[in-house]
């Protein structure tokens, strides 16, 4: 049984430094699977409904219930969706 | 002198026609998009606007103040949009849609013969007022139903959609995925429909950017899944149309 959704938080990386990422803000979402904690973070460039927009979502999952698997889980995200903004941005595809 | 009469009645005559053909009509839909498919899914929610002359037409996007459930991030909170950014410019003639898309780094300008297979259904509906008919169209991975008005003779429709013979004011589909529907209609108004996008440069195809597309999302994907284990990457192409080789036509 899957539990999903615990948990909305928004909060600013500026890990990379970059063109491409408009949006300085990653959403992050937090889901409780089973023994794991799996996190959600996705960042997007532009505004919703213009033609460069472009969004991404990186779930990770980290095994253990603990709120530090949880923090583990979303840092993780984070670093990852900031990391395949800046690759864009560098031009790699 | 019979000459004369002729030749004034024909002028009244090409007046008509001009003025009948220059009126626009805009219509706003809610336009609501909501796959929750880990894999590609994606949502959205936009007031769009189809500004059209029966010939040609526009189709514009804003993004509206909204919270979406059960998207692939669970819950999905979206900004209000600056202003309506025109999306695609439509040929009904010749049936050509033109618009700018990113892929990657890049925003392609693209050029999408567009044809539809509508199969006529038995239902009817009232949207705005207007008595409307049922239509179904499978197209591109959706399975869409339909609901048009002959009592508006435009053969136009949000998105790529039109050649119905009425304006489509409604387009569904069962999963509630596809969500668009019609909220107002302005006839004759002053608003110009746009003849160009801007910077629309080396135009492909749309087998072409869904090509390109599809290499640069598996790229992506495979290569942030082999490096971070433990890590799933969600880049959307679940889109009206499913942005993926197996669904070009």
């Amino acid at each position: 049984m899957k539990t999903f959704i615990t948990l909305i938080l928004f909060f600013s990386f500026n890990l990379y430094s970059t063109d491409v990422a408009a949006n300085d803000s990653v959403a992050i979402s937090i889901l409780d699977i089973g023994g794991s904690q799996c996190c959600d973070a996705t960042d997007s460039v532009g505004e919703p409904g213009q033609e460069g927009y472009f969004s991404i979502t990186i779930t990770r999952c980290v095994t253990g219930t603990s709120a530090s698997a949880k923090s583990s889980a979303c840092l993780q995200a984070g670093i990852s969706v900031s990391r395949v903004m800046s690759l864009l941005d560098a031009g790699h595809y | 002198m019979k000459s004369h009469k002729i030749t004034i009645l024909f002028l009244i005559f090409q007046l008509a026609v001009n003025c009948s053909l220059s009126q626009t009509t805009e219509i706003i839909y809610l336009d609501v998009l909501n796959d929750p498919s880990k894999d590609g899914g994606t949502s959205y929610a936009f007031k769009s606007k189809l500004l059209t002359d029966g010939n040609k037409s526009a189709f514009f996007h804003k993004s509206i103040d909204t919270v979406l459930a059960n998207t692939s991030a669970g819950i999905s909170e979206f900004p209000e949009g600056s202003k309506f950014h025109l999306r695609y410019l439509k040929n009904l003639k010749t049936s050509v849609v033109s618009y700018r898309k990113r892929s990657g780094r890049d925003v392609s300008s693209i050029i999408d013969t567009v044809s539809f297979d509508y199969k006529y259904g038995k239902e009817t509906k009232i949207i705005l007022g207007y008595n409307c008919k049922q239509a179904f169209l499978s197209w591109r991975g959706r399975y869409l139903e339909i609901f048009y008005t002959t009592k508006i003779h435009l053969k136009d429709g949000p998105f790529k959609f039109h050649g119905l013979p009425g304006l489509i004011l409604s387009v569904k589909d069962p999963q509630g995925t596809v969500f668009i529907e019609a909220k107002s209609i302005t006839f004759n108004t002053q608003e110009p429909i746009p003849s160009k996008l801007e910077n629309f440069k080396s135009p492909i195809s749309y087998k072409d950017f869904v090509n390109k597309y599809n290499k640069f999302r598996e790229q992506l994907v495979n290569k942030i899944e082999a490096e971070e284990p433990g890590t799933y990457v969600n880049l959307p192409y679940k889109e009206i149309e499913i942005i993926h080789p197996d669904f070009i036509n």
